[in-house]
């Protein structure tokens, strides 16, 4: 039948509201901490008199951007401000109660759900159901299978699903997870042994932490005395050298490296207050950090301190005798050190790991007051004032900062990470023909436009408030008043430029935020509305490898202006579920992880195509996590024609090193589809080795089947039994393998079992060593493994 | 029916077209109509952190910015930094390519580049700048000689000046040795003779008794080889100081987020279902607007895994699985309608299949025969991992595999010490074009292929405090090979390294009037040379821009 398009658009219109009212009627959401969203009627009608022909009928953008989730949304104050400040337009705004109801209908209709919670349910879209789901997040959280309790807990109700998810998220392997999903997007991790295949960017990176003894003058003495202790420590205690540096220095690097990581790790282990990651007047080491920053100096460059018992000054009470953690037993030491084999290399000393001669745990990681060196080898009497990830060393190399930016790019980046705002969005004219050529006197770069020509002006006057709060920090992120690095100042106060809040207004510094100015911006980050939505971002990247899309223009295509509205809306009420949780970041992936969005899995009518294009988490898994499916499906790992624990394999199979390489693939090229090829057909065969050569109670994927298996036995029974045994195990392979939960007369169970009794029949003996003596039922379920790890799906999670 | 055949046929009756928003902007992956070599190629190199055109391309010498100023008819308040040189090389080290040039194609007299650090002096003997006289260092004659010099091993000993003849005293083929001798790092050591001890005044040279270090003359033997094949444009406007929206905009023309860098716009109107379609390696805008997928494959030692994906593993069963998985490619197809799982599905299967019409190339690239290839291994091994990805890539267009390629330099932003950071990396990028070419000549594409040098922005015409050069919106693009009228220079820019309007046709500088090259006239006219301009992936991400032979 051939439509018109308006027809196509009423048909889908109105399958939607059908759809919508069945839907409601049928779900059941949990009745906590519901709310019902209160529609300004007067802020309505002005909306759509005066609002709508630029930012959509559905705030949805167009001409004017979109009103969801927008910079200034998040908060009623902010954005009357911004509507008397220039909308509908700048020469005649409106004000008072108008500005205010309008305000309230915008944040009302477009940024509240009337339950301010995820939805689980999309109108005509169909999701995971609870067996896939669970399978999905066991490996996507905790990296393994589900186990059975897990299984029937997760499928019972509500409560139970939540009681399995925050179980997964106690692993070690989803702290490990975590820190990767923040990586996706903040890319510190950039100095890891891991990303450099050498163990001197850490060393290189901290090394080159120096102040200048006198500004001006080149003699430079580092800010942290003690960075290779590893030997001293080892002759120090005497243990006959069954303690390797080796394995010392790996830890040290990735405490120092991944510092930011870390504080990610320490707040999500200690489910504290989110806020704290740009907030927190501290900074965190474990016992490797601890010694490597120079506690070894009689513990006076590093104090342990207490996070809960912050001081006017900006610092933290200092907590004396700290006390650190030990592995409990060497199973739990090899169990932690699998989930971190898992991306490279561990520290040994040719016995594989000796971490049992060494009392501490890497996980054991507390809050921390830094003291830098003097220039006389003393630790300064006053402290680094933290600021979570703001302030910290690594962050700041990241985003680095030079004479002429002044910082400017560390103050997009808060922007961004921090309040989901893109200032590159904004817009303004980057044609220099018009910024310089006409309005400046026809002279390149004579005049500093960015103070002065309103096209600059429109973006430099919130980023160069917040860049200013940087010029204590040194271009090498070093905290040093001196500005030895001769940076020019901003000319503008310190000020948080969504909110509008400001400490320096007349030269002087309020509330005693004095050379301690990133505190003060961390406070307003933190409190900011837009917070929770910069987070949100991230883990939504993080979980799903979407990258988070900009407003759409008036030329954006449809299906980009609903994909927009369906991701943006998801941030916003994942957000809102982080914010009620008090920030905890377990709340946040639980929010995202239980929506109809992340779990959806089709359509029930292709005439939604339209709006749904963006929807579900599926995507090419990177290196490290397909190498994660395959440790969880009992293979090892891949170490044979790759080897996925080695950098160069990862990035030929289109992972990212953080350094110059930023994005993991987000599909799959010919090269990597032959790759995964041959992935399958070594792994299979590992798979179907390991699980044979194992008890059969004790396999992880063939608990029903074993090697006796006779499709022709005399016996009619036998071979019922058989028969069904071989489905079930079917029926349980796809939802291990490939999540998806078939039913035992399924064509996709006719499938695979009639290839596995062909290959059966056949009594064939592949290259592939399956091992044991009766190797043709083996055969049988390699070639139902690598059928399996063939699909698409397998790759794709 | 096999699957590629299948998924064609599905594609057309359109069961795979719900593109997802990756592809929204454009639709489903193209399929090649066949898989023979596409025919013209395209190498887009993106130098990371905005590189500094005047430290080779586009050499302005030591002058001081006000006397500059002064020249220009500036009042002395309209010259920022008006105490910084624009170099620290004076104006008369400045080498034309034509006296260094080695063969018989013609070279435009104003195709000039910049002498290397350390084979100029800075100042005169007084410490005057911009002397005539200041440059008692190197001169394109002495380069002659170093070039037209007897090779033994790894030493290079000049030609003496007397009697000396530019392509008399050696042949172009002889003098040809030389210069890869010197870029391809076999000559280590230039031995001058009399030149060091009578004709030069060592202030600023990098002289060891009468010998230099070879890779100082890497930019010459550059230029000698390969000049008839470069076209400079100096003084185009990038329009931004940013590094993100100028890498964006040097590698898209387009300012607008979402925009395909050009080498992935290509890759995916030629086939977005060759194995190695937009060969990239990561570096740069690396933006393919959901059209191809990215394929990295800088080491060649995986490539063993292409010949033969599944190593015979299966071969027993090979049959059984085969309709298994037909069987369950159609299940799919007809089950599946989630937009974002019936695109991953398909190009899936798509490049899995052609997969397996490259097999015995895919060998051949892992472990070729004994020849060329492998002395390209031999000379990769020397180099970077950018040298395998460009090996890979030129056997990848000569085999159909791909057909174009996205190669990154990093290191160009010098805020500090701006001299000895920048001059060695623009070598290095060099070298690797040479190697980049031999990679092509070996394959067999050379003359069909087209590469593109930019960078983010370009570095200021002065010096700051720290010796450096930050960021300045107007920079030089590099345009070799297939369709570039090779030997001609664009000088759009003044001494204050401000771009100039050129004339639409002539492209040399206008007072009045004319149009101010941008990104988004190199992009526009190198859709055209590329065919695809009015191809509907193209037209997707419209260009606007006027018509001017940016390619001559």
């Amino acid at each position: 039948m051939n439509m018109t398009k308006p027809y196509q658009s009423i048909l889908r219109v109105l399958i939607l509201a059908t759809i919508t009212v069945l839907s409601a009627c049928s779900q059941e959401f949990g009745g906590d901490g519901e709310r019902t969203a209160v529609i300004n009627e007067q802020g309505r009608s002005l909306y759509n008199g005066q609002c709508a022909s630029c930012h959509g009928p559905n705030g949805e953008g167009g001409s004017g951007g979109a009103l969801i989730a927008c910079a200034t949304c998040g908060n009623e104050a902010s954005l009357i401000a911004k509507i008397e400040r220039d909308m509908p337009n700048s020469s005649s705004p409106m004000h008072g109660s108008d500005a205010a109801d309008t305000a309230e209908y915008i944040i009302a209709a477009f940024n509240e759900h009337a339950n301010g919670k995820v939805e689980r349910a999309l109108p005509g879209v169909a999701t995971l159901t609870p067996n896939e789901a669970v399978y999905k997040l066991a490996f996507e959280l905790a990296g393994r299978l589900p186990t059975d309790a897990e299984i029937s807990a997760f499928a019972r109700d509500l409560d139970g699903e939540k009681a399995v998810m925050y179980g997964f998220m106690e692993t070690d392997y989803f702290y490990e997870r975590l820190k990767d999903m923040f990586n996706d997007s903040m890319l510190t991790d950039y100095a890891r042994r891991e990303n450099t295949n050498s163990g001197n960017s850490v060393e290189n990176l901290f090394a080159s932490l120096e102040s200048p003894v006198n500004v001006g003058q080149n003699a430079k003495y580092d800010v942290y005395p003690n960075l290779n202790w590893e030997q001293d420590f080892v002759d120090a205690i005497s243990i006959d050298g069954k303690i390797s540096t080796t394995y010392l220095d790996y830890f040290t690097d990735e405490a120092l490296g991944r510092r930011p990581m870390l504080l990610v790790e320490y707040l999500a282990r200690n489910d504290r207050n989110f806020k704290e990651f740009v907030s927190a007047k501290y900074t965190v080491v474990n016992r490797f950090s601890y010694e490597a920053l120079g506690a070894g100096r009689a513990g006076t460059h590093v104090r342990i301190v207490d996070p809960d018992l912050p001081l006017p000054n900006g610092a933290s009470a200092v907590v004396t005798n700290p006390q650190w953690s030990a592995f409990q037993n060497v199973t739990e030491v090899e169990e932690y050190l699998d989930v971190i084999e898992l991306y490279g290399n561990v520290g040994t000393n040719g016995d594989h790991y000796v971490v049992r001669d060494f009392p501490y745990d890497p996980r054991d990681i507390k809050a921390a007051q830094l003291f830098y060196n003097d220039e006389n080898g003393n630790a300064k009497t006053e402290g680094v004032p933290h600021s979570g990830v703001l302030t910290d060393e690594v962050f700041l190399n990241k985003y680095t900062a030079t004479e002429t930016n002044k910082h400017r790019n560390r103050a997009r980046m808060v922007y961004w990470f921090f309040a989901a705002k893109d200032l590159l969005a904004i817009e303004g004219n980057r044609n220099a023909d018009l910024l310089e050529f006409e309005d400046f006197g026809n002279n390149v770069g004579e005049t500093d436009p960015t103070n002065s020509n309103p096209d600059c002006l429109v973006c430099h006057e919130i980023m160069d408030v917040v860049a200013a709060a940087f010029e204590n920090y040194s271009l090498s992120g070093v905290y040093d008043t001196r500005n030895p690095d001769n940076v020019p100042d901003h000319d503008l106060a310190i000020s948080w430029g969504l909110s509008s809040a400001k400490i320096k207004t007349t030269g002087t510094i309020d509330q005693n935020y004095y050379s301690r100015e990133l505190q003060w911006l961390g406070e307003q980050v933190a409190n900011d509305p837009a917070y929770s939505r910069g987070i949100a971002q991230m883990i939504l990247k993080g979980l799903t490898g979407q990258d988070i899309l900009g407003e759409p223009s008036e030329d954006s295509p449809e299906a980009y202006v609903q994909a927009y509205k369906e991701q943006a809306r998801l941030i916003v009420h994942a957000a809102a579920e982080f914010e009620a949780d008090e920030f905890n970041i377990k709340a946040l992936i639980y929010a995202i992880s239980k929506s109809a969005y992340y779990r959806s899995t089709g359509m029930f009518y292709n005439d939604l195509a339209e709006d749904y294009s963006q929807i579900g988490s599926l995507r090419y898994l990177p290196p490290q996590l397909l190498n994660q499916k395959l440790r969880a499906l009992n293979s090892g790992g891949w170490n044979q024609s790759l080897r996925l624990d080695q950098l160069n394999s990862r990035l030929f199979m289109g992972g990212k090193n953080s350094t110059d390489i930023f994005r993991d693939a987000d599909s799959v090229s010919g090269i990597i589809s032959a790759v995964t090829e041959r992935m399958a057909v070594e792994e299979a065969c590992d798979i179907v080795r390991n699980e044979f050569s194992t008890n059969r109670l004790e396999r992880t994927l063939f608990k029903l089947v074993d090697d006796t298996t006779d499709l022709n036995a005399s016996s009619a029974n036998a071979r019922q039994g058989q028969l069904k045994a071989i489905r079930a195990t079917i029926t349980q392979l796809y939802l291990a393998v490939l999540h998806q939960e078939v039913s035992l007369d399924s064509e996709e169970v006719a499938i695979t079992f009639e290839l596995f009794q062909t290959v059966l029949d056949a009594n064939i003996d592949s290259p592939c060593n399956t091992g044991g003596g009766a190797r043709a039922v083996r055969e049988a379920w390699y070639a139902v493994m690598v059928y399996l790890m063939t699909d698409y799906r397998f790759i794709y999670s | 029916m096999n699957r590629r055949t299948f998924l064609k046929n599905a594609s057309a009756s359109g069961m795979v077209l719900m593109a997802p928003l990756s592809l929204s902007l454009s639709s489903t992956a193209s399929a090649a109509t066949d898989l023979s070599p596409v025919g013209q190629y395209f190498v887009f190199a993106h130098l990371g952190g905005g590189w500094e055109p005047t430290t080779f391309c586009n050499p302005h010498g030591n002058k001081l910015r006000s006397t500059v100023g002064v020249e220009l008819g500036k009042q002395a308040s309209q010259v920022r930094n008006a105490g910084s040189p624009v170099n620290r090389f004076p104006a008369s080290a400045i080498r034309r390519a034509q006296d260094i040039y080695a063969g018989t194609s013609s070279i435009d007299a104003d195709l000039k580049y910049a002498p290397y650090l350390g084979t100029f002096n800075q100042a005169g003997a007084a410490g005057e700048l911009d002397d005539d006289s200041a440059n008692q260092g190197l001169t394109s004659v002495h380069i002659q000689q170093i070039l037209s010099g007897e090779l033994v091993a790894d030493l290079l000993t000049a030609a003496p000046s007397a009697g000396f003849s530019w392509q008399g005293t050696k042949t172009v083929a002889q003098i040809s040795v030389n210069a890869r001798a010197i870029i391809e790092g076999t000559v280590t050591t230039i031995e001058l003779g009399a030149i060091a001890t009578d004709e030069l005044v060592d202030r600023n040279l990098a002289l060891n008794g009468t010998q230099m270090a070879a890779n100082l003359f890497v930019y010459d033997a550059f230029v000698c080889l390969h000049a008839d094949q470069l076209r400079v444009l100096n003084g185009v406007d990038n329009r931004t100081n940013s590094h993100d929206t100028g890498t964006m905009y040097a590698d898209t023309g387009s300012m607008s987020a979402g925009y395909p860098d050009f080498s992935a716009l290509y890759a995916a109107v030629q086939g977005a279902d060759r194995p190695l379609a937009w060969m990239t390696d990561g570096r740069g805008n690396d933006e393919p607007a959901g059209l191809v997928a990215r394929s990295a494959a800088a080491d060649a030692n995986f490539f063993g895994i292409l010949g033969n994906p599944t190593n015979d593993m299966v071969e027993p069963f090979a049959n059984a699985l085969d309709i298994a998985q037909t069987k369950r490619s159609q299940l799919q197809a007809s089950q599946e309608n989630l937009p974002l799982r019936s695109q991953y599905r398909s190009q899936l299967y798509l490049v899995r299949d052609q997969g397996l019409e490259f097999a015995g190339v895919a060998a051949q690239i892992s472990d070729p025969v004994a020849g060329s290839p492998a002395d390209l291994i031999r000379l990769a091994a020397g180099g970077s991992g950018t040298r395998n990805h460009m090996r890979i890539g030129a056997a990848g267009f000569s085999t159909g595999m791909a057909s174009s390629m996205q190669v990154g330099f990093g290191g160009f932003d010098t805020h500090g010490d701006h001299d000895n950071s920048h001059y060695p990396r623009i070598r290095t990028v060099l070298s690797d074009l040479h190697y980049l070419f031999q990679a092509l000549e070996v394959y067999g594409v050379r003359q069909q292929t087209t590469v593109v040098v930019g960078s983010d922005f370009g570095r200021t015409p002065w010096y700051n405090d720290g010796d450096g050069k930050d960021h300045w919106a107007v920079t030089s693009y590099m345009l070799l090979g297939n369709g570039v009228a090779g030997g001609t220079a664009v000088n759009a820019t003044n001494g204050l390294i401000e771009a100039l309007n050129v004339d639409p046709v002539s492209m040399t500088p206008v007072a009045s009037g004319g149009v101010k090259m941008t990104a988004t006239h190199l992009h526009a006219e190198m859709r055209k040379l590329a065919l695809i301009d009015s191809h509907p992936f193209a037209l997707r991400f419209p260009l606007e821009a006027e018509e001017i032979p940016i390619f001559g």
